[in-house]
């Protein structure tokens, strides 16, 4: 991220998991003839315009040698272009009254202005500069170097409990390269030239990897114009774009470790490997783990939190990736506890999951909150804007934005108790106690 | 009352001119685009009704989605809890553990099944529910609010939890700056700055529970607000009959409180985390900007310059755009109708952490010293315009608004002519507001990480020193145990021995001491003090006086006391009474503090500039509203003996407040003992100095003079 406004990272997964709209979105879509996908949705309701573009790159497209370039990269694209000098970016769209940020997942990196709406065509000159010839100097290399290593420091060394992220990620894959988060290496970032970033530029920041996604109060005739105006002359990519091929092979046995660190209370982590987003059975396990901790009445909480009084919290949260991702079983450990009493009691819940049926009260519960779910999102225009970007960039279907829903209510209890079986398994998953040491002074 | 009202925002989103001549058919890329005729804006209407227990409907109508949330809020004067700090904080998820005809299981349950939500705050009870839901949804609330049960056991899931979160916070250096800036700001004596502890925890009760639910919960100082799928006649059929027979109350507390002093000169403090790799800095002071006041708007203009929300904000600029020192730096202010703050604050590493203070407090004082360039100017108006209409996108903007008029007492057309008083900004009127409202030499510059910092930023201190706190923004004293031997008996002996010996002091039978007491503004009073230590007898009288006119007296006697000034006695309170007889009646009180009941302990040895200290600490008696009758820490001098300096935590009219008072001067009088000749008092930041001129020993008093009829 460009920089940081909320951490409230693994509750914003499962909220995008059920990213949704009650009243149907309508929506335009094309491609230039640079291969540039573009999605437009009208809404008068508020004059406002959100401007957005995803690329198709995040950290698992990087070279093992250079992690952390896909985040680096959205950093230096903050700099300037031919035609912006250094540091005017945020100055226009600050001017003009918009906001402006990006962030960078493992699989895609998203750049937004949120503008009035007579600013629409401030905010495609701008994204239509950051493609077709951003300009990267030293000085914004080295700047933006330090800035990123303070970003790190923050979110990561400096936050509690700040590398959970990237020591599970890294029990859970050897081969693929969600291995790393996309913070990266610092090693790596220091050791990057030039070249690296033209050729990142030049393969990735390519209009036939890119979805220009537009929410809010336009005409779609007259955007469209404007769109073609400023996008139909960036040059197509001529380098091939790597997608990474590896594998994950399914483990046969349980790794387990202990991290030390200085935070106070343990955290027991269990890391279970599931399907990639969008599968039949990634929506299964996203209804099992609502069975587990969507609510105070969910599972876990009630017994782990409320009964026991074993954690202050405990959930379980799918994180969906492009390729094969994981899932999160997830205890903070009540003072004077023995991690393992909750690991325990965790594992006593999935196999009630793995032996039982829900029952019809439960499922209704579940529906009852997935509707509920579904009604809230897509309340913003930037919001919508993302998702059908998102939708589109994985699915190649914007539509999901009104359909998706369907796929959860098609998940019956029986898929649940099977999925519960094929995926909470034990001897696939990765177990890490985060535990405290006191550091010598 | 309605609020429906349409602005035309020509002159604020024609800002950005630059010049864009003619279409081409070839794309001109040099030069930014012209932005299109400026947007109508509508601010959401909103209604407002009034049911007849006073609980005021706010009513937002929006049918985008099929839901609507309820928002039930509740406005008091700030609560100083004591004692039992972190009730609040408890207070809401024990509210939601369970009502009188369900567990809490039962009530998780009944919530989540409407896929619905409840949450409880000390201030607020929010559900939220689609449509279909409502009346389900509102019956689960009021049962919530009219008939809680605040289960045992439930306190006592809680009181783990939090515990277990208090040790979490330990380690987290954000938590910590907040802690720490909120405790020096205020003071720890104060609803804003005081700091829940596991002892503070550990002695909640379920009473206090059930009496804050009460004593605040009445619909005469509520507001419901409504979002959403419903119409406001709707709404008000609903508020009525789920909400219509709840009581009124006219007892609902109400206590005002002072300001507390901002520092003399600027101080760094320093809270320690081993092995932390930033510094988590934030310069702070208390500010005095109600919402809706004068200067709010263009001190959040003033704000927005130096660090608000915008991007090219200059701290964000300065210190991570052009020095690269943070990942992001910025500035806030926090208007609150009884006292509000600025923060300036970053997060820097290590290294850099005396060179981003030195760019902050440039930057601050700057804001003061000239008036702002028209380009940042003229930017951040903008930017300010553009968040206005961006917060429009969100219902919930229109109930905020209708809300702050009704809580703050804004005129009705606030929020419709916000633009155009942020358009009357002028460049003048933010240095004012910089000059009135900032203070770059009263700070607290703080600073959450590693104690290696510690040395490189002694220089900003007024005094040169950096102050050490824990992670509960409590003072790190350097303070050692006690040599071997030295107990408080002993301590209390040496100081009774220093000043006359203890027999001779056991002996006497009454004192006078006259002088004057000079209060600040130069004025100053006759004091007089007769004191009677006989059996039976035992009286002290105080009186200040203007020109040998009393003005002010007090008498304590060991059947009561009162208080006159310049009006109508009162009677001492049992508080202040027991303290008043232990201390005034009795020339050995040091000593004889175990049976007044009251408890002395010998904390240790402070070293306090360059003198050393024992210290012992005197308490009493838990009073009824939980703060203590006496807690009182002496410092007694290891080269002299004598008792230096005492600091009291006393409940006055606007709530504790922390009395420091100086022995100064110890001077030998003829008979043998010794009295200091000087006595200066600083409550808060009154000071007052009181000069011995004569002291008579066994006089003879007139015990009338102790007649409390």
């Amino acid at each position: 991220m460009k920089y940081l406004l909320s951490s409230a990272f693994v509750w914003s997964i499962l909220l995008n998991a059920f990213g949704q709209s009650a009243t149907n979105i309508d929506f335009t879509e094309f491609d230039l003839k640079n291969g540039l996908h573009v999605i437009l949705h009208e809404d008068h309701t508020t004059p406002i315009v959100a401007v957005t573009v995803m690329y198709h790159v995040g950290s698992k497209n990087e070279d093992p040698s250079r992690t952390g370039m896909a985040h680096f990269f959205e950093h230096l694209l903050f700099e300037g272009s031919e035609n912006i000098e250094r540091g005017e970016f945020d100055h226009y769209v600050e001017n003009a009254g918009g906001v402006l940020n990006a962030n960078t997942s493992q699989d895609r990196t998203f750049y937004y202005e949120l503008l009035p709406s007579n600013q629409l065509e401030l905010g495609l000159w701008l994204e239509s500069e950051r493609m077709l010839h951003a300009k990267i100097q030293q000085i914004g290399i080295d700047t933006q170097n330090e800035v990123v290593k303070e970003e790190k420091r923050q979110r990561v060394d400096n936050a509690p409990y700040g590398s959970m992220i990237a020591e599970t990620m890294d029990a859970c894959y050897d081969v693929h390269p969600y291995q790393w988060t996309p913070i990266g290496s610092m090693e790596h970032l220091d050791a990057s030239t030039h070249a690296d970033f033209m050729d990142f530029y030049d393969t990735f920041y390519v209009p036939n990897n890119a979805t220009l996604s537009i929410a809010g109060d336009i005409d779609i005739e007259s955007a469209k114009q404007l769109i073609k105006k400023y996008f139909q002359d960036i040059p197509k990519g001529t380098k091939a774009i790597p997608r990474p091929t590896e594998v994950e092979p399914r483990r046969t046995e349980e790794r387990r470790s202990i991290v030390y660190g200085k935070d106070r209370l343990p955290v027991v982590i269990q890391a279970y490997p599931i399907p990639a987003q969008g599968t039949p059975d990634y929506y299964a396990v996203d209804m099992l783990n609502q069975v587990l901790s969507g609510g105070a009445s969910s599972r876990l909480n009630k017994s782990i939190v409320d009964e026991k009084q074993l954690a202050l919290f405990c959930g379980a949260f799918s994180f969906g990736l492009e390729d094969p991702g994981v899932t999160f079983a997830f205890a903070m450990v009540n003072m004077g506890i023995e991690p393992s009493e909750v690991e325990a009691a965790m594992n006593e819940e999935f196999g009630k999951m793995k032996t039982d049926l829900i029952s019809d009260r439960e499922l209704q519960k579940l529906k009852n909150q997935i509707e509920s779910q579904f009604v809230s999102s897509n309340s913003t225009m930037a919001g919508i804007a993302e998702e059908l970007a998102n939708y589109h960039t994985y699915f190649g279907d914007a539509n999901l934005i009104n359909t998706e829903i369907e796929r959860y209510l098609a998940i019956t209890p029986d898929d649940i108790k099977r999925v519960a079986n094929k995926y909470y398994d034990e001897n696939a998953r990765a177990t890490i106690y985060f535990l405290y040491q006191e550091e010598e002074k | 009352m309605k609020i429906f009202h349409n602005i035309y925002l020509a002159i604020l989103f024609a800002t950005v001119s630059l010049s864009y001549t003619s279409f081409h058919s070839q794309v001109d890329r040099s030069q930014a685009p012209e932005p299109g005729p400026a947007p109508l804006i509508e601010l959401g209407e909103s209604k407002l009704l009034t049911l007849d227990n006073g609980l005021i409907l706010i009513v937002v109508e929006n049918h985008k989605q099929p839901k609507i949330s309820w928002n039930l809020s509740f406005e008091y004067a700030p609560i100083f809890e004591g004692k039992k700090a972190g009730m609040l904080d408890l207070f809401g998820e024990m509210m939601r553990s369970g009502t009188v005809n369900k567990s809490k299981a039962e009530l998780d349950e009944a919530i989540d099944f409407l896929g619905a939500s409840i949450n409880v705050s000390p201030t607020s009870i929010r559900g939220s529910a689609l449509t279909k839901h409502t009346n389900e949804l509102l019956r689960l609330m009021s049962e919530v609010l009219f008939e809680p049960s605040f289960p045992e056991n439930e306190l006592e899931r809680l009181r783990t939890q939090a515990l277990s979160g208090l040790i979490a916070a330990e380690s987290s250096p954000s938590q910590i700056s907040d802690v720490l800036t909120r405790s020096l700001n205020y003071g720890s004596i104060h609803p804003y700055g005081e700091v829940t502890t596991p002892e503070s925890i550990n002695a909640l009760s379920r009473e206090d529970f059930v009496n804050f639910h009460g004593m605040y919960f009445h619909p005469n100082i509520a507001y419901l607000v409504v979002v959403g799928d419903i119409d406001a006649n709707t709404a008000y059929g609903k508020a009525n009959s789920f909400f219509g027979d709840w009581k009124r109350s006219d007892d609902i507390p109400y206590k005002r409180w002072e300001a507390p002093a901002r520092p003399k000169g600027n101080r760094v403090c320093l809270s320690p985390v081993d092995g932390a790799v930033q510094s988590v800095l934030k310069l702070t002071h208390t500010i005095s900007i109600p919402p809706g006041s004068k200067d709010a708007i263009p001190a959040s203009v003033m704000n927005s310059i130096l660090g608000g929300g915008a991007f090219s904000g200059r701290l964000m600029q300065n210190l991570r755009e052009d020095k690269a020192f943070t990942y992001g730096a910025r500035s806030s202010i926090y208007t609150d109708p009884l006292l509000g703050s600025f923060t300036a604050y970053a997060d820097v590493r290590n290294e850099v952490t005396d060179s981003a203070i030195v760019e902050f407090l440039y930057e601050i004082r700057r804001m003061l010293k000239e008036p702002v360039d028209s380009a940042s100017f003229a930017v951040t108006k903008n930017f300010m315009t553009g968040s206005f209409a961006r917060s429009l996108e969100s219902p919930n903007t229109a109930a905020r608004f209708a809300l702050n008029i009704e809580r703050y007492k804004l005129p009705k057309d606030y929020y419709i002519t916000y633009l155009e008083k942020l358009n009357a900004v002028t460049i003048e009127d933010v240095q004012r507001v910089a000059k009135t409202h900032l203070r770059p030499d009263q700070l607290h510059i703080t600073c959450v990480g590693n104690r290696s910092v510690a040395k490189s930023l002694k220089r900003f201190a007024t005094n040169r020193t950096v102050e050490f706190f824990d992670s509960y923004g409590k003072p790190l004293i350097e303070r050692t145990s006690a040599e071997d031997g030295v107990t408080a008996e002993t301590v209390i002996n040496g100081h009774y021995e220093a000043v006359g010996g203890v027999k001779a002091i056991s002996k006497l039978s009454g004192i006078i001491r006259i002088g004057s007491m000079e209060m600040g503004g130069g004025m100053t009073l006759g004091f007089t003090h007769t004191a009677s230590f006989k059996k039976n007898k035992r009286g002290a009288r105080t009186s200040l006086a203007i020109s040998g006119q009393e003005v002010v007296t007090n008498v304590v006697t060991d059947n009561g006391g009162y208080s006159e000034q310049m009006g109508p006695r009162s009677s001492t309170s049992e508080n202040e009474l027991i303290s008043a007889q232990w201390e005034e009646l009795d020339p050995l009180y040091l000593l004889n503090a175990e049976e007044n009941g009251i408890n002395s302990e010998l904390i240790g040895v402070e070293e306090i500039n360059g003198s050393k200290y024992h210290v012992i600490r005197f308490t009493c008696c838990g009073a009824i509203d939980g703060t203590e009758a006496i807690n009182k820490t002496c410092y007694f001098n290891t080269e002299s003996k004598t008792l230096s300096f005492s600091k009291s935590i006393v409940n006055g009219e606007g709530g504790p407040m922390s009395v420091t008072t100086n022995f100064n001067n110890y001077l030998n009088l003829e008979e043998g003992f010794q009295f200091p000749m000087e006595v200066v008092t600083i409550v808060g930041t009154q000071k007052m100095s009181l000069r011995i001129g004569s002291v008579s020993v066994n006089p003879d008093i007139d015990n009338s003079i102790f007649n409390l009829d």
